[in-house]
């Protein structure tokens, strides 16, 4: 309908052409009258049909977990009056009804070894009857059987996945390797489901502009139909700022026959290494063992030694030292007789 | 996310470059040890080799025998091309499926010696190359592999040269004398802000 439709309609009711139209009034009224009585007449009558019963599962077997999909609706074939029939559709047009498991098969599924469980609704009609309202009489519930589908729980302990992204600010870095509070979880579940697990990731973590060790709570990933030991870890991102440093450290000599002197050249490495900020003053040369082993001088044939870093402090990383080797030169010691 | 190429020749000091980049949080994927890794744990792969160098290349215990293989691969390309056609493909199948998991971070990194020898740089946003003085690098590779000299220089006559490298690469870092963490800071924001655009 167009504008011109309605300012039609609307200029019809501006200037009283209902009011004037008096029949058309009273027909109306007495249509709906009629209407009414009809619907409670209709109401008052029995009636057989079939209703949608929306269901949730309660009280399932504690002891294994269903793996099948089960029926969230059941059509039941009722026979009650029109006005019952009414009330309930609209008590329960919103709202799953409580199927109680353990009640209905008393049990037995639990008790059972069996992974397979048939119920067959019609045993239980009696049953289901007495759920619904008084008025209604339950004649059989679609589906005729319900299957239940189990598999046994097992445990399972899998390695936890730290799932982090980090940025730091300017020359921080990590100290150490970020750190769980446990390295593993113990996950309960079907075995079924359980096979192919074999690691459990935590939320992605993102950190930004990190400058200081940062502890967080983070939920590990859940698995739809398996429980876990605990549902979230802490996890530590060890921070501190770094510098990279350089430092000549004097190269020293193994397996030096008293009687001699090595001379070397360089005597001492150029050694660069990284180290927090909070230690850095705490580096000195003596804590670098760097050496070259007079035996190799004789079975090199040159006259240049292999230089090899044999320890640096424990809060250093990344050590290089150039150079490598160094040339050298044998004397005798002078004895001062 | 970003997927940054890590190369350098024998003996730049690629490893450490990329340890530094794992201190700033940045996942590294180390090609090298992933492929020694694949050639044992990957069914496909261990088939592969079977059926091109025989079952006596694993033992019982399904270890790979790396010598005899090294020298099977050493005295034929034929073989050498070979097991690269086998090894190649599924260290690019394992990088792709391992970076999927950080779909949501700026940058991962792959370190390989062989990106552009192999044409695998063209699966990289952006390429760093480390490089050294050759001399550096050869006393390098001396003392950690105790090779003789002219062997190292042979295996470096092999590899790509350091200029075509430089060339080619995005970012460079130097590694004869000079401090390399200044240079990787620079080069991570850079990556960093490409990846946020």
């Amino acid at each position: 309908m167009g504008i011109p439709d309605l300012q039609k309609v609307k200029a019809f009711f501006n200037t009283g052409k209902i009011a004037s139209n008096k029949k058309l009034l009273v027909y109306v009224f007495f249509v709906g009258i009629a209407t009414i009585f009809w619907f409670l007449n209709a109401l008052g009558k029995e009636y057989t049909t079939t209703v949608n019963y929306p269901v949730r599962y309660i009280n399932l077997p504690q002891n294994k977990v269903l793996t099948n999909k089960l029926p969230e609706h059941f059509a039941l074939k009722v026979n009650a009056y029109g006005f019952d029939l009414l009330r309930y559709k609209l008590s329960s047009a919103f709202l799953s009804n409580p199927f109680d498991v353990g009640l209905y098969t008393n049990n037995r599924m639990e008790n059972s070894s069996l992974r397979n469980y048939s119920l067959t609704t019609s045993q239980i009609v009696n049953l289901f009857e007495k759920d619904l309202s008084s008025s209604i009489k339950l004649i059989s519930i679609l589906p005729d059987t319900i299957m239940f589908e189990f598999s046994p729980i097992v445990e399972k302990k899998v390695p936890i996945k730290s799932m982090v992204s980090i940025s730091f600010e300017q020359q921080y870095m990590l100290d150490e390797a970020i750190s769980l509070e446990m390295d593993s979880v113990v996950l309960k579940g079907p075995s079924s489901k359980l096979d192919s697990v074999y690691f459990v990731e935590t939320e992605r973590l993102v950190l930004k502009d990190l400058n200081k060790t940062a502890k967080r709570n983070v939920s590990l990933k859940q698995i739809k139909g398996i429980k876990f030991s605990q549902r979230k870890i802490e996890i530590t991102v060890p921070v501190e700022q770094f510098t990279e440093e350089k430092m000549n450290v004097p190269v020293k000599v193994s397996n030096l026959p008293d009687s001699l002197l090595l001379r070397l050249f360089p005597g001492d490495v150029k050694v660069s290494y990284f180290v927090g900020f909070k230690k850095h003053d705490k580096v000195s040369a003596d804590l670098f063992d760097i050496r070259v082993d007079y035996n190799q001088t004789s079975e090199e044939g040159s006259n240049k030694l292999k230089i090899r870093l044999l320890s640096n402090p424990s809060f250093v990383t990344n050590v290089r030292f150039h150079p490598q080797e160094v040339t050298y030169l044998i004397e005798k010691k002078k004895s001062f007789k | 996310m970003l997927k940054i190429g890590l190369t350098g020749g024998i003996g730049s000091g690629k490893s450490i470059v990329g340890k530094a980049f794992e201190m700033m949080g940045v996942p590294v994927y180390v090609a090298d040890i992933e492929a020694k890794r694949l050639m044992v744990s990957n069914e496909e792969v261990r088939k592969l080799i079977i059926s091109r160098f025989g079952h006596g290349i694993y033992d019982s215990n399904l270890n790979l025998n790396r010598k005899l293989l090294a020298e099977i691969v050493f005295n034929d390309s034929e073989s050498l091309k070979a097991i690269n056609s086998i090894v190649h493909p599924a260290v690019r199948a394992d990088f792709k499926r391992w970076s999927n998991q950080y779909s949501q971070i700026a940058y991962v990194i792959q370190e390989s010696a062989i990106l552009f020898d192999t044409g695998l740089y063209r699966d990289f946003d952006k390429i760093i190359t480390v490089t050294a003085e050759e001399e550096i690098r050869i006393q390098r590779v001396v003392d950690r592999d105790s090779a003789g000299r002219e062997q190292i220089v042979e295996r470096m006559r092999n590899q790509l040269s350091e200029s075509e490298r430089i060339a080619r690469a995005d970012f460079v870092i130097y590694n004869s004398t000079e401090l390399i963490l200044p240079q990787i800071d620079l080069i991570d924001k850079q990556i960093r802000f490409l990846a946020s655009r």
